[in-house]
């Protein structure tokens, strides 16, 4: 389980999940990624493109972090999710809170 | 059928490794990996739901899954001595319009009966036994 934290521009911060969002991938990963997105002051575009699944867990990580994120003025963007992680996202209905797009640069362009 | 057992205590920290055993029993069946995904997913919603809402107390429990596989489907029985509970009648939570109204719990059990063509749920003595059918093929999702 990883996770890659990288500037793309001044107002803008990628955090790059690698591995599970299961349960134990949550575990692991959680208090990092809620402090990174929450101290950035930026907007967070989050990349699912290395994620094979997303369970419940790591969809409560995701919503707590874009409420936490977005009473600081800033929004987070969700891209490269596939497969089983898209469905996922689309039996919830995440992007009806959270916007999930297919690419880093659709994400930019939701923030232009 | 050939048919895959997995016993362990009500602690999250094994979950992966007893996951990682269904998925190498599903892979050595040639499973579809779409269906071993789908069945990964129900089978870490209902445990960690068992786990975390299930006892009342600090003991340990065991919990037991029996896994199957026939023509059609993957067959999963969840036996367990948790408060009773029916995860085939849990309401889903409201769709909300903000993220102010997101509401992060109650999507485990959503996503359980979306990614389940059958749950069944029936109460024995002081025990509850959940069955789950994940279609292996697409018209028996």
């Amino acid at each position: 389980m990883k996770l890659e934290i990288s500037d793309i521009d001044a107002q803008n911060t990628r955090l790059s999940v690698q591995g599970r969002l299961d349960t134990p991938g949550v575990d692991v990963i959680e208090t990092r990624f809620v402090a990174s997105a929450t101290t950035a002051a930026k907007n967070i575009l989050v990349d699912l493109s290395a994620v094979p699944i997303l369970t419940s867990m790591g969809i409560r990580m995701l919503i707590s972090t874009a409420r936490a994120i977005h009473n600081k003025k800033h929004r987070m963007i969700i891209f490269g999710a596939q497969g089983i992680v898209m469905e996922t996202l689309d039996h919830v209905s995440l992007n009806d809170v959270i916007p999930v797009v297919a690419t880093e640069a659709q994400a930019l362009a939701l923030l232009a | 059928m050939s048919a895959l057992s997995l016993q362990f205590w009500n602690d999250l920290s094994v979950l992966d490794q007893n996951r990682q055993a269904l998925r190498a029993y599903l892979e050595s069946e040639r499973v579809d990996p779409h269906a071993i995904q789908r069945v990964e997913l129900a089978f870490d919603e209902l445990v960690t739901n068992i786990v975390r809402h299930g006892y009342a107390d600090d003991a340990a429990h065991r919990i037991r899954v029996e896994i199957g596989i026939t023509s059609n489907h993957v067959a999963m029985i969840f036996d367990d001595d948790g408060r009773a509970f029916d995860p085939s009648q849990a309401q889903p939570p409201p769709r909300p319009q903000s993220i102010e109204q997101a509401q992060p719990g109650g999507l485990g059990l959503m996503l359980l009966r979306k990614m389940s063509s059958e749950i069944r749920y029936e109460r024995l003595g002081m025990r509850n036994r959940t069955y789950i059918r994940i279609g292996i093929r697409a018209a028996d999702r």
